[in-house]
């Protein structure tokens, strides 16, 4: 592979990457509340004193 | 119940061992060349055997563990007293060596932290599946109102057969509660029933490796794909959710992944194995069309893979050569072969089209209850749904794919309200890599175009709903795929790229699982009162997360030794009623709200039953105030109950 086909891949790779990390961020919200609700729940349960409950009114 | 159970577990083992060997045999017959079809191959054809197996023994009335074990013991017996050598004894242990030696081959190449991932991936699912099956009954809305009531019946009776019922939906194909009916039969208990769709996963994740590899794509993308689709939320809800979809999914993945295979081929395909190939593809596409319709909709899709594959590679005119010269290679092989080929083809019409000529024969609609319209027309008449084919369906599902794209609108749950169920991995790796290789990989265009042609087909005549990605959990199978691709990509670049797509991978997929531990929907408290129970008492009708608090009453106030009459719509929960031990007789108890009160009690003596329940969103408020009213004028029915209508004992 010549350098400019290198280098062309780098920033190729480098593209993804970003692009990777942010559809990550859009998928985030609000998906990360809904997939660790529960982890957050079962530790709630096995953990009572160390983590507190979800606040509210 | 400790000695049924333990009978139960042996007769399940000997008909277990006469499935196996169905599946053998036929995996013998049909076979390739290459381990990861073959194990694509074999995992199908088990289950293929096993439903049918149950399906020829409920029609004989002979559902039973005593008869099912005795059959098993008697297909082993006969096949190693006078079976062909190629399918004994000696030859099913010489391939189970060589599957180990080749398994472990396989594992060496394999480097060390993939194996971290797949060994922690394997475990957790595994974790999860188990502990699900053990802790909680079924609860997904049409495993209730359709699915299950099949199995129950079928399991209750020992012949599957059809029986009256408000749920016209009980007429569908069913080769997936057939096979259901297999995990039930034997221990008369549904305790295991929500592990009938763990081949179909299997199959599934297996076919996705073979599809990846079939293109060329290295050990580690395929396995990282395959592990990816193996994560998909709508993929592990439905598995353990009672549901047929993950079936057709499967299949709709092995005959592409048989499919790229075929069209990639170079060298081209022995006769015979062109022919066992192609005969295994009609058998998969036979036992979908015996597990739901909606697979031919499908079907065009993975036709056009095949055809627009072997013409990119140019090995469109040795393909089709190769059919052609397969065809002398039949009429020469020996009688045997040719007679085990037309059996197996003869099984797999008789799985796919039961059910269709059965409708057929009794409503002269063979899609019955399913009406069918294309455009204006009416093409069939109803039972009492229309599948509707028209571009007006298809704009309006994918109007509904694009508000729920990103699954912006709630939580990944059973059914996919509002959500693709795609999940973490499919949004965050594979909508890149499937651009990715939209630009960059021409190889993968005929696989790509397959999936979506697939789809558009498929939103011809999907019912535009809240729900209408359950019918499209194969479809983020594309994603893993152009995954593989991109990974093999990125090992030309520098480490550091890997590793950071590697992080993402294993981030992706632990938030992927962790979404659906609890089906997103399941609280601790509703753990919690499951667990409190034995795992025999743990019943769908006290599991309040869907099912109305009046189904408990009929469990509870129900004696076991009496008929329950129900009514429910045609959309209500019938499958709870049965108990988890199927010893409840049901009698449906038709009736109309302008009716008298005598003329129900009436209803119900002829059925033999006192007892008549219904439930609010399962029966029709009218109905329900009318009931209410006749328990009032205490005259012949009194509400023992709620939700529970008994007749008086003087009355």
């Amino acid at each position: 592979m010549s350098s400019t086909n290198r280098g062309r891949a780098h920033a190729e790779a480098w593209v993804m990457l970003v692009f990777i990390l942010g559809m990550t961020a859009w998928y985030a919200n609000p998906q990360i509340l809904y997939s660790l609700h529960f982890v957050y729940e079962v530790a709630r349960l096995l953990l009572p004193g160390v983590i507190p409950p979800t606040g509210g009114s | 119940m400790t000695w049924s159970l333990v009978s139960g577990v042996v007769y399940a083992s000997i008909s277990g061992l006469g499935v196996l060997q169905i599946a053998y045999s036929l995996h013998r017959l049909l076979r390739s060349d290459r381990s990861s079809l073959n194990a694509v191959s074999f995992v199908f054809l088990l289950m293929f055997s096993a439903t049918g197996v149950s399906l020829l023994m409920g029609l004989a009335g002979l559902l039973r563990p005593l008869p099912m074990a005795l059959l098993g013991g008697g297909i082993v017996l006969l096949t190693w007293r006078i079976g062909p050598d190629e399918i004994g004894p000696r030859r099913v242990a010489r391939s189970l060596a060589g599957f180990v030696a080749e398994a472990r081959t396989w594992w060496r190449g394999i480097p060390p932290w993939l194996k971290w991932l797949t060994v922690i991936g394997v475990t957790v699912s595994s974790l999860r599946f188990a502990f699900l099956i053990w802790a909680l009954p079924p609860f997904v809305w049409d495993a209730l109102t359709y699915h299950l009531t099949n199995v129950a019946e079928w399991t209750q009776q020992g012949r599957i057969g059809l029986f009256e019922a408000p749920v016209a939906r009980i007429y569908s194909p069913a080769n997936f509660e057939v096979l259901s009916t297999w995990l039930t039969v034997f221990i008369h208990h549904d305790m295991m029933i929500e592990a009938a769709g763990i081949p179909s996963y299997i199959l599934a994740v297996l076919a996705v490796y073979a599809t990846t590899r079939g293109l060329g794509l290295s050990r580690s993308g395929s396995l990282l794909g395959a592990l990816a689709y193996g994560s998909t939320p709508a993929l592990l809800l439905a598995t353990t959710g009672t549901k047929n979809d993950p079936q057709v999914a499967a299949v709709y993945l092995g005959v592409m992944a048989l499919g790229v295979d075929l069209y990639r081929r170079r060298d081209g395909l022995g006769g015979k194995t062109l022919l066992g190939q192609s005969v295994l593809i009609v058998l998969m596409a036979l036992y979908a069309v015996g597990t739901k319709i909606y697979i031919v909709h499908m079907l065009p899709g993975l036709a056009l893979v095949v055809l627009s594959g072997a013409w990119a590679e140019g090995t469109l005119r040795s393909f089709l050569g190769a059919f052609r010269d397969s065809l002398p290679s039949f009429r020469q092989a020996s009688t045997g072969y040719r007679l085990a080929l037309s059996l197996a083809l003869a099984a797999g019409i008789f799985l796919g089209g039961y059910w269709n000529v059965r409708n057929w024969v009794l409503t002269g609609n063979p899609f019955y209850p399913y009406g069918v319209t294309i455009g204006n027309e009416q093409i069939i008449e109803s039972g009492d749904r229309i599948a509707h084919l028209g571009l007006d369906t298809l704009v309006e599902n994918l109007r509904l794919l694009a508000d729920k794209f990103g699954d912006r609108l709630g939580p990944i749950q059973p059914d996919l309200p509002n959500t693709t169920g795609w999940g973490w991995f499919a949004y965050v790796l594979g909508v890149p890599s499937f651009l990715w290789g939209l630009v960059r990989r021409r190889r993968l265009w005929p696989v790509m175009a397959g999936f979506l042609a697939s789809l558009v087909v498929l939103f011809l005549s999907d019912r535009p709903s809240p729900w209408n990605m359950r019918y499209a959990i194969w479809f983020p199978a594309v994603f893993s795929v152009t995954f593989g691709a991109f990974w093999d990509w990125l090992a030309g670049e520098q480490p550091l790229h890997r590793i950071l797509v590697a992080a993402v991978v294993g981030g992706t997929l632990g938030l992927n699982v962790a979404m659906v531990l609890n089906y997103n929907r399941i609280s601790t408290d509703d753990f919690e009162t499951m667990l409190s129970r034995p795992v025999w008492e743990r019943e769908a009708g006290d599991f309040h997360v869907s099912v109305p608090l009046e189904y408990s009453n009929a469990l509870a106030y129900v004696p076991r030794t009496a008929v329950l009459g129900y009514n429910v719509t045609s959309n209500g929960f019938i499958y709870p009623l049965f108990r988890a031990d199927f010893s409840q007789d049901l009698v449906y108890i038709p009736f109309s709200a302008d009716e008298s009160c005598e003329r129900v009690a009436e209803a119900m003596r002829e059925r033999n039953t006192r007892y008549l329940f219904v439930a609010p969103e399962h029966t029709s408020d009218e109905k329900i105030s009318f009931l209410r009213r006749c328990a009032d004028s205490g005259e012949v029915l009194r509400e023992r109950a709620r939700g529970l209508y008994v007749i008086n004992e003087s009355g």
